[in-house]
């Protein structure tokens, strides 16, 4: 529901989300002994081409990349910062950007690299495909957001964000490829007003406001939205913020009956993301 | 003569090429849907796509609608199927009209839609006592508004904005005797838009439901646009005939027409009955000097036959107010007067003794009560007959 999140999609797609990275952990602790590290190192290798011209994250050495196929820097991150920096050229509104980083996460596997089980390493047009498709998802993911988000935009304008890799028709044919992928659940709560309400029941200053949009844009790189509500989010932005000021909101959240232990979480995960980069 | 002949080829090879796509999109669509269906007729056909009725062979059975969307646009899947699929998967009521799947044919390019089955719609029902000249009964007629305006209200306090109620969009089950909101092409979240309404997505209400201020030009229009619609339809539903029709002009004019037919109705609106009407684009070009030609002008209730203190011209009168800041809320709507008295409104708008009201309102509260009572009575008085037998 627009107003209500409690009975809205997204609601229902935190708790299935939940479920599932908790079976992946399980299985994952079962197969990192027999499997030790296969596939990230493909992942590494695609990581500069799906970029044009987009500042390449250096690969963490060691340890984090071992974490998971979605852990910093694999492809979905690639993807998002890539969707990030087309609004940020087109000069698209936050809102559907934002959206479409959430569409990229929510994204199954799968579909991000159809043709995995077919490709030899050496194989240039097979690479060229893959990065043709990869980009077009991201591309239509923005493109999708932004008729959502009720501010429409022309395919061509997106596609020409590619430099001629993608045309509008790869665009427009991922777009069904989404909509398919997503099962349709396409309207997307943020926690930009929450941050705003919060703060003003809290008294902050415009300072420490700040401070937490900024947190919150970086949320969208992390995984945070796929397993928590946006209001949690917000909180655990402004919990952020607030520590710079020596301030302490927990006992705030407690006593307006949000689960203090989550909020910690989202901080405790925005602070890893930050030792990260 | 001979172009004329050319043409007539043409014209039948444009049929014959029509004709064939149908057919594929039918191939297309039973392959989609899962299990075993055939497909029973064609519904209706609109300017986004065609709507089919598929009879499903399996266990269950039944029937259901499936809404074909054309996507070969310039623009991908087109706004109205996006919006469809992105509200109708939030929204859950019993007067809103609710989507079973999402199929997307990608190969072919093709997005459908099916939804539960609705018999007929509101247009059907009008159109049939016009034929028979017969007024729909009070009963129907109240429960009928009573549930569009339940449906409305529920959309308006999830921040959902239908803007485009007509007969033809308001579907019937009558089976349960229940009118469904459908046909969410053109409705949209209102909660902070990031541009200002008129210019995110032009023209929109069908012309002879479109509320004074969209005719004036508005930039920013608030859900009492729906009510107004709904007006419209409540009228529409007493008189069997629109009450608003006039010509529709090239789109993106100033419909001078419909505004003049509205004023030979209503009246002029002036600042005092519409505080900001000089706000509007339009407010000048031609209607601020419009008198009504003689004989033109009418007064609603000789046009609905209602007398001067009857509820429900008092209700629509309400709901008919030029200013959209003065005019009654869907919810206030709900609560008006027109609904506490008799005959009550009811769940199914064809049965008049099934008056179950599942929010348990004022009206099953009244009725249970006064149930009660008559079954106490009812009791009392075999309990005299017999002791007095046994006496």
């Amino acid at each position: 529901m627009a107003a209500n999140f409690w009975t809205s999609t997204h609601c229902g797609l935190l708790l299935v989300a939940r479920e599932e990275a908790e079976s992946r952990e399980r299985e994952q602790d079962k197969a990192a002994a027999a499997e030790a590290d296969a596939k990230p190192r493909r992942r590494q290798k695609r990581k500069q081409i799906v970029l044009r011209g987009a500042p390449a994250l250096d690969p963490k050495p060691g340890g984090e990349e071992g974490k998971g196929k979605r852990g910093r820097g694999s492809l979905v991150d690639q993807l998002v910062d890539f969707a990030v920096m087309l609004g940020r050229e087109l000069k698209i509104r936050q809102r559907p950007v934002f959206t479409a980083c959430v569409y990229l996460r929510r994204l199954d596997e799968k579909i991000l690299a159809p043709s995995e089980a077919g490709l030899g390493p050496g194989d240039e047009k097979d690479e060229l495909e893959e990065e043709r498709h990869v980009t077009a998802l991201a591309l239509s993911c923005v493109y999708l957001a932004c008729k959502v988000e009720e501010v429409p935009v022309s395919p061509e304008r997106i596609a020409g964000f590619s430099n001629g890799l993608c045309s509008r028709g790869d665009v427009l044919d991922a777009e069904l490829l989404l909509l398919e992928n997503l099962s349709a659940s396409l309207v997307v709560h943020h926690p930009h007003e929450d941050v705003l309400k919060y703060a003003g029941s809290l008294g902050l200053g415009k300072d420490v406001i700040q401070v937490a949009n900024f947190v919150l844009e970086e949320t969208y790189r992390t995984e945070l939205c796929l397993f928590h509500p946006p209001h949690i989010i917000a909180l655990g932005c402004l919990y952020t913020a607030c520590a710079f000021h020596n301030k302490n909101i927990l006992p705030w959240c407690a006593q307006i009956k949000v689960d203090e232990k989550e909020v910690a979480r989202v901080c405790e995960e925005m602070v890893k993301h930050y030792k990260s980069l | 003569m001979v172009g004329a002949v050319e043409e007539r080829r043409k014209r039948s090879g444009a049929e014959a090429l029509a004709r064939e796509e149908q057919e594929k999109c039918k191939e297309v669509l039973l392959r989609c849907l899962k299990g075993n269906n055939v497909l029973v007729g064609k519904m209706g056909e609109g300017s986004e796509g065609v709507v089919y009725v598929v009879e499903s062979k399996d266990e269950e059975g039944g029937r259901y609608a499936v809404k074909a969307y054309k996507t070969k646009g310039k623009n991908g899947v087109c706004t109205a199927a996006i919006r469809e699929i992105g509200l109708l998967r939030e929204l859950c009521h019993e007067n809103v009209v609710r989507l079973k799947e999402v199929h997307v044919a990608r190969a072919e390019q093709r997005v459908f839609l099916s939804y539960e089955k609705c018999a007929s719609d509101l247009q059907q029902l009008i159109r049939h006592h016009l034929a028979q000249k017969r007024s729909i009964p009070a009963y129907t007629v109240k429960s009928l508004l009573w549930q569009i305006l339940r449906g409305a209200d529920y959309l308006h306090s999830n921040w959902v904005m239908h803007r485009d109620l007509k007969p033809s969009n308001i579907l019937l089950d009558a089976k349960e005797g229940r009118a469904k909101i459908a046909d969410f092409g053109s409705a949209r979240i209102f909660k902070k838009p990031l541009q200002h309404l008129l210019k995110a997505n032009g023209v929109v209400v069908t012309l002879w439901y479109r509320a004074p201020e969209l005719l004036l030009g508005a930039q920013h229009y608030t859900p009492a646009v729906d009510v107004w619609a709904i007006g419209c339809l409540f009228g529409e539903l007493l008189r069997l005939r629109p009450l608003f029709h006039s010509e529709q002009r090239p789109q993106n004019k100033f419909q001078v027409k419909q505004m003049e037919r509205i004023i030979n109705i209503l009246g002029r609106p002036t600042a005092g009955k519409w505080r900001d009407i000089h706000h509007w684009k339009h407010n000048t070009d031609g209607i601020a000097d419009y008198k009504p030609p003689r004989g033109k002008a009418r007064k609603l209730e000789t046009m609905l036959a209602l007398g001067k203190d009857d509820q429900a011209l008092v209700l629509l009168k309400r709901m008919l107010d030029y200013d959209p800041s003065k005019r009654i809320t869907a919810a206030e709507a709900l609560d008006h007067k027109y609904f506490q008295q008799e005959p009550y409104a009811g769940s199914n708008c064809f049965l008049e003794d099934l008056y179950v009201n599942a929010e348990g309102g004022i009206i099953s509260q009244l009725l249970r009560r006064d149930r009660a009572r008559s079954g106490e009575g009812a009791k009392r008085r075999r309990v005299d007959l017999s002791s007095s037998s046994h006496g």
